[in-house]
């Protein structure tokens, strides 16, 4: 039976709500018996739809709704009370181009987990939930991409439906037992037939554990913890990164945990140092992955050799490396990582006839209070790396000479796209995002002629412009045309979203000004990185 | 050819039933409300009523009581689709009489088999 036509009406159904709600100027509150309506209908029509992930989701929000007690809602409240579900709308509508897009960085993954389930709603869900849950999450409908992405991949954990179209989750189980018996990675099955036989058959298949649909979300993420937690304990014997024999992430984690513990106990402080070599994806282009490997493994022991006893070197993660610095001052760790960086481009490699060298860039940022968590000191020093990029690359920066850069300047921040899931989701992200630097005013808007038309455009703050590139009327391109030829043309920062397959259009575009482009439909998460990489560039 | 009302207030799910009806060949009637269902009902016969439980207006539960409370004759099977799936409340849809429950969500195949099933008894 074809069910996609009342599918997509019921998504239409909620995206004209959501345009209602969100969009019209009259409404400043929206009764909450208006919400329940609409999430009850979502909820009631959905599992007859075969979207068990937008039930679920749905079911879920009704509960919260339910204990909030709330009489009447502000726009940006409901927004973001609804964010998960018009993230759902967005990924549901695109999934299948999204799929081939998500590339996940192995080596970085907090905890990766495959799941296969052919219910494109359900494995949306399930993402999301886990993902909320510091997880990594990959994601197949067809069971022959998903075996292969298994092999590649290799998972912490694998769910799969025991119902799939082409092949069941036993076969897949099958056809993976040879794996199964050299590496431990947990297998959950999940099944709407959930009778004492079919568990049966996947626990003698080689599955872990057997959850019924629909899922209990509290018990299911309960045990996905645990499952997780014994394959990390099974892992945590390795901690040296193979390549380049120093520490891994992994390890890192543990350490710099520890050293914060240390810290609030004896109150002496410590500096942490990200670097990452620069331009290594251009050495990997030019000279092959054999000689990125060599350049990592030299610089590795460069950096050993470079350091005192006391510090320690991390690999993080691809060309990304951390040190920690006990007892030493920002202002000294930014001194010696700068002679350091000098030290290295004299290092020569070469490949065939060609010699090169190498330079890199660091952020530096040194723990003194208790306030900070291990996270923020990261991003902090993150962030000084990321500066030292901007800043033309082989350079190490600290608090204080990236300090001079920051001024709080107001950002305007205009989204122009025809769709409203797109609008309200863009809204949501960059309203939740943290700059300290920057005071941000986002305003969305539904065609170009009312962009073009309002205060914000006309005025000389700097302006980040994301704009679509096909809309009716007035396109994205001549949008960009127009604000590219306006006064304060200098004050604009474009991004814009264009089609796939239209080339010709991204050349326009870039051709006109734009600063960069994603293509649609874009994965919410490689647009968040790609705007929060323009909002910075912003000075 | 055997008569249907549906009376269910969720638009897509409306479609999505009348869709798969029609295309088993059953002459069937779309209600939104409960107002709308009772409008249809004292003015045609039934051979089976589609009651949505939740409805603005009238309840689906409303609409049974009225159709078989007191000295009213309706002589169509009844079937209720509700979300609500705890045993006591189906007996208290089934006390209130009708003759048939289904649960939501439920498989559109399974509902077409059902209401086969049950126009061949009748």
């Amino acid at each position: 039976m074809k069910l996609e036509k009342y599918q997509s009406h019921l998504f239409k159904n909620i995206k004209e709500q959501l345009s209602q709600w969100f969009e019209e100027d009259k409404i400043d509150e929206i009764n909450n018996e208006e919400v329940y309506r609409f999430l009850h209908s979502i909820k009631g029509t959905a599992g007859t739809l075969q979207l068990g992930g937008l039930m679920q989701l749905s079911d879920y929000l009704l509960l919260a709704n339910n204990e909030m007690e709330i009489v009447n809602w502000r726009k940006n409240e409901l927004r973001n009370f609804l964010f998960d579900l018009i993230e759902l709308t967005y990924a549901y509508e695109h999934f299948n181009d999204v799929e081939l897009k998500t590339e996940v960085d192995r080596e970085t993954a907090a905890g990766l987990i495959q799941i296969i389930d052919d219910d494109v709603s359900m494995l949306i869900f399930l993402k999301d939930i886990l993902e909320e849950n510091g997880w990594m999450v990959i994601t197949n409908t067809d069971p022959e991409k998903a075996t292969q992405q298994y092999f590649d991949m290799q998972p912490d954990c694998l769910i799969l439906d025991v119902q799939l179209p082409s092949k069941t989750g036993f076969q897949i189980l099958d056809d993976i037992q040879q794996h199964n018996e050299k590496y431990f990675i947990p297998k959950i099955m999940i099944s709407i037939q959930n009778d004492k036989e079919s568990r049966l058959k996947a626990y003698k298949m080689g599955a872990d554990d057997f959850i019924g649909k629909p899922i209990d979300v509290e018990e299911f993420l309960a045990k996905m913890d645990r499952h997780l937690q014994r394959k990390r304990l099974f892992d945590q014997s390795v901690l040296i990164d193979e390549l380049t024999q120093v520490y891994n992430r992994r390890f890192f984690e543990d350490s710099i945990t520890r050293f914060f513990q240390d810290f609030k106990r004896t109150k002496q402080g410590f500096t942490i140092a990200v670097l990452d070599l620069d331009r290594f994806k251009c050495i990997n282009d030019t000279h092959g992955h054999l000689m990125g490997d060599q350049v990592l493994m030299e610089f590795a022991k460069f950096l050993k050799q470079s350091i005192r006893s006391s510090d320690i070197v991390f690999r993080y993660g691809g060309e990304e490396f951390v040190v920690i610095f006990p007892r030493a001052s920002n202002e000294d760790v930014e001194r010696l990582l700068n002679q350091m960086i000098q030290n290295f481009s004299t290092v020569l490699f070469t490949s065939k006839d060609q010699t090169f060298s190498v330079t890199f860039s660091a952020g530096v940022y040194t723990v003194e209070e208790e306030a900070v968590t291990p996270e923020s000191a990261f991003k902090k020093a993150d962030g000084s790396l990321y500066l030292a990029k901007r800043s033309g690359r082989a350079r190490a920066m600290g608090a204080k000479s990236s300090n001079m850069l920051f001024k709080k300047k107001v950002l305007n921040i205009s989204i122009v796209d025809d769709d409203v899931i797109i609008r309200t989701m863009l809204t949501n992200i960059l309203e939740s995002m943290e700059l300290d630097h920057l005071d941000m005013k986002v305003a969305a808007y539904e065609n170009g002629g009312l962009f073009l038309a309002s205060n914000q455009a006309k005025e000389n703050h700097p302006h980040f412009l994301i704009l679509d590139g096909i809309m009716p009327d007035m396109d994205g391109l001549e949008v960009l045309k127009t604000v590219k030829q306006a006064k304060n043309a200098a004050c604009f920062t474009v991004l814009m979203l264009t089609g796939r397959k239209s080339e010709e259009d991204i050349a326009r575009a870039l051709q006109l000004g734009a600063d960069d482009y994603v293509t649609k439909p874009f994965s919410v998460q490689e647009l968040q990185r790609r705007i929060e990489r323009l909002v910075k560039q912003v000075k | 050819m055997s008569r249907i009302l549906l009376a269910e207030d969720e638009e897509v799910l409306r479609m999505l039933i009348m869709d798969t009806l029609e295309d088993e060949e059953y002459d069937v009637d779309e209600a939104a409300d409960g107002k709308e269902a009772l409008d249809y009902l004292q003015n045609h016969e039934y051979d089976l009523v589609i009651l949505d439980y939740m409805m603005p207006v009238f309840t689906g539960l409303e609409i049974i009581e009225k159709l078989r409370g007191g000295n009213q004759t309706f002589q169509g099977k009844i079937m209720m689709l509700s979300a609500k799936s705890q045993t006591y409340e189906q007996e208290k849809i089934i006390q209130a009489g009708a003759d048939y429950f289904m649960a939501k969500p439920f498989s559109p195949m399974k509902l077409v088999e059902k209401i086969e099933e049950i126009l061949n008894e009748v």
